[in-house]
């Protein structure tokens, strides 16, 4: 499998290319994070945000892995484990400055904050129910209240705008139940 | 104002749909009041963060990362074998190592011809100290892993005496040593010093610095070596060290000419 496989498999969430990921570089990551004092949870979390750090990276049309996508996944999951080892310290330092050392790269830097945010976002999103996520999703994908109206079979495009603010004050709160909200939104 | 209206407002905001005059009255507000600002900023971000396909990815993933690794039993087994096979070496070691000490007993003491008579530390203990703390891995400083410039021209110049060489085996450039469980940490130096001709009998010194300090050594060992059949003087050390995780460099130098042979760095964390 070429890096560009494995490039397009992640933005395109396919399920071949994210088995092959997982079958062959998460033990390798459990590994090296149980070999650091972590648990496999940390591994778990750690595999997925790479996977979603890849993701958002992939998206701009310009960016080329110049290593082997094993090596450069590798790299990105050791950074945000020693960012999130450096957080447990109960310090504020994060190893960005360290992280080209270690990586041997020069385009690893990673916006922690914002990767921590859209988790928060992503998870609290996932909260919600079927018919919630697709109204909101119309919504913020700028879709007219009246096509949303049609799209979700309500009476009315008064009612889509009531449903609407049901759902996403409902967010709003799931979001604003983690300690951290306000620092991430401030980010 | 209701909550749906507050809503709609902020919709309005940041979707730029407000008049000027209704944007001015906005901002002015959120300037007063940091809990409007805050609410602003949460609906902004959900705006700007908002990514199906990230959603969809994570679901997936989620999905994936429940389905048992193939080579699951596998590494089970290994792990399990793994136990059996070291406490058997182990045994074996321990047998060996006892079997030794009573044949070194036994064999009548003979100094060894080819041993060059440098001076070892009086004292050798098991774990040489710097002398700073160290901390626990957690506390990491990232400025202890930032590279020292005027170190760093050393071990990228290749220094060499015009006379004198070393090869250097160990420890790979930039190599990482893991701490113990007692803080410690043991590197292996080896490698060889060559084109020594008569002058084998020098005493070489192994400084170690830390990234902060190109002028002082944390630590310096007298490099124990012996000669071998070509004459060059070989070595092969492992002290244990207490340093605290961080980025390290280390220089071998000829001690009575002051001259630096070899620099190299190591990581440890």
């Amino acid at each position: 499998m070429t890096n560009t496989d494995y490039l397009e498999g992640v933005l395109n969430g396919d399920p071949i290319v994210l088995r092959k990921m997982y079958q062959t570089m998460f033990p390798l990551i459990l590994k090296m994070v149980e070999g650091q004092s972590g648990s496999e949870d940390d591994a778990r979390d750690i595999f997925q945000e790479a996977t979603i750090v890849i993701y958002s990276k992939a998206q701009s049309s310009d960016f080329r892995i110049n290593f082997q996508f094993n090596t450069y996944f590798t790299a990105v999951c050791r950074n945000l484990w020693l960012n999130r080892r450096s957080k447990r310290s109960a310090s504020e330092v994060t190893i960005r400055e360290d992280v080209k050392l270690l990586a041997g790269t020069d385009d690893l830097e990673l916006n922690y904050l914002t990767l921590e945010r859209q988790q928060v976002f992503d998870d609290a999103f996932a909260q919600l129910g079927e018919d919630c996520q697709k109204l909101l999703r119309l919504f913020f994908e700028k879709t007219p209240m009246s096509e949303i109206a049609t799209e979700m079979g309500f009476a009315s495009e008064g009612y889509a705008r009531r449903r609407k603010f049901q759902c996403k004050d409902y967010l709003v709160d799931l979001v604003k139940k983690q300690p951290r909200y306000l620092e991430l939104i401030q980010a | 104002m209701k909550q749906s209206e507050l809503y709609e407002q902020i919709e309005a905001y940041l979707n730029d749909t407000l008049s000027p005059g209704q944007r001015q009255e906005w901002e002015q507000r959120m300037a007063e009041d940091p809990a409007l600002s805050q609410e602003v900023a949460l609906h902004r971000s959900l705006k700007e963060d908002f990514d199906p396909g990230r959603i969809a990815l994570r679901a997936n993933l989620r999905d994936i990362m429940q389905e048992p690794l193939p080579s699951n039993a596998q590494s089970k087994f290994d792990k399990k074998w793994y136990w059996w096979i070291s406490l058997g070496c182990l045994s074996a070691a321990l047998i060996l190592y006892a079997v030794w000490m009573v044949w070194a007993k036994e064999k009548p003491a003979s100094p060894e011809p080819e041993a060059v008579p440098i001076e070892m530390p009086k004292v050798y203990p098991d774990t040489i100290q710097t002398p700073k703390k160290a901390a626990p891995i957690a506390n990491a400083d990232p400025a202890r892993f930032k590279p020292n410039p005027s170190l760093e021209a050393f071990v990228n110049s290749n220094v060499r005496s015009e006379s004198i060489a070393v090869k250097m085996s160990r420890p790979i450039n930039g190599q990482r040593v893991r701490t113990n469980e007692k803080s410690t940490v043991q590197i292996r130096f080896t490698g060889t010093i060559l084109n020594l001709e008569d002058q084998a009998s020098r005493k070489f010194m192994l400084s170690f610095f830390d990234n902060r300090n190109a002028n002082e050594p944390v630590l310096e060992l007298l490099l124990p070596a012996k000669k071998d059949s070509k004459n060059d003087l070989m070595f092969d050390f492992k002290p244990q060290l207490k340093l605290e995780p961080g980025l390290y460099y280390f220089t071998i130098e000829a001690i009575d000419q002051g001259e630096i042979l070899y620099a190299g760095k190591f990581l440890v964390d």
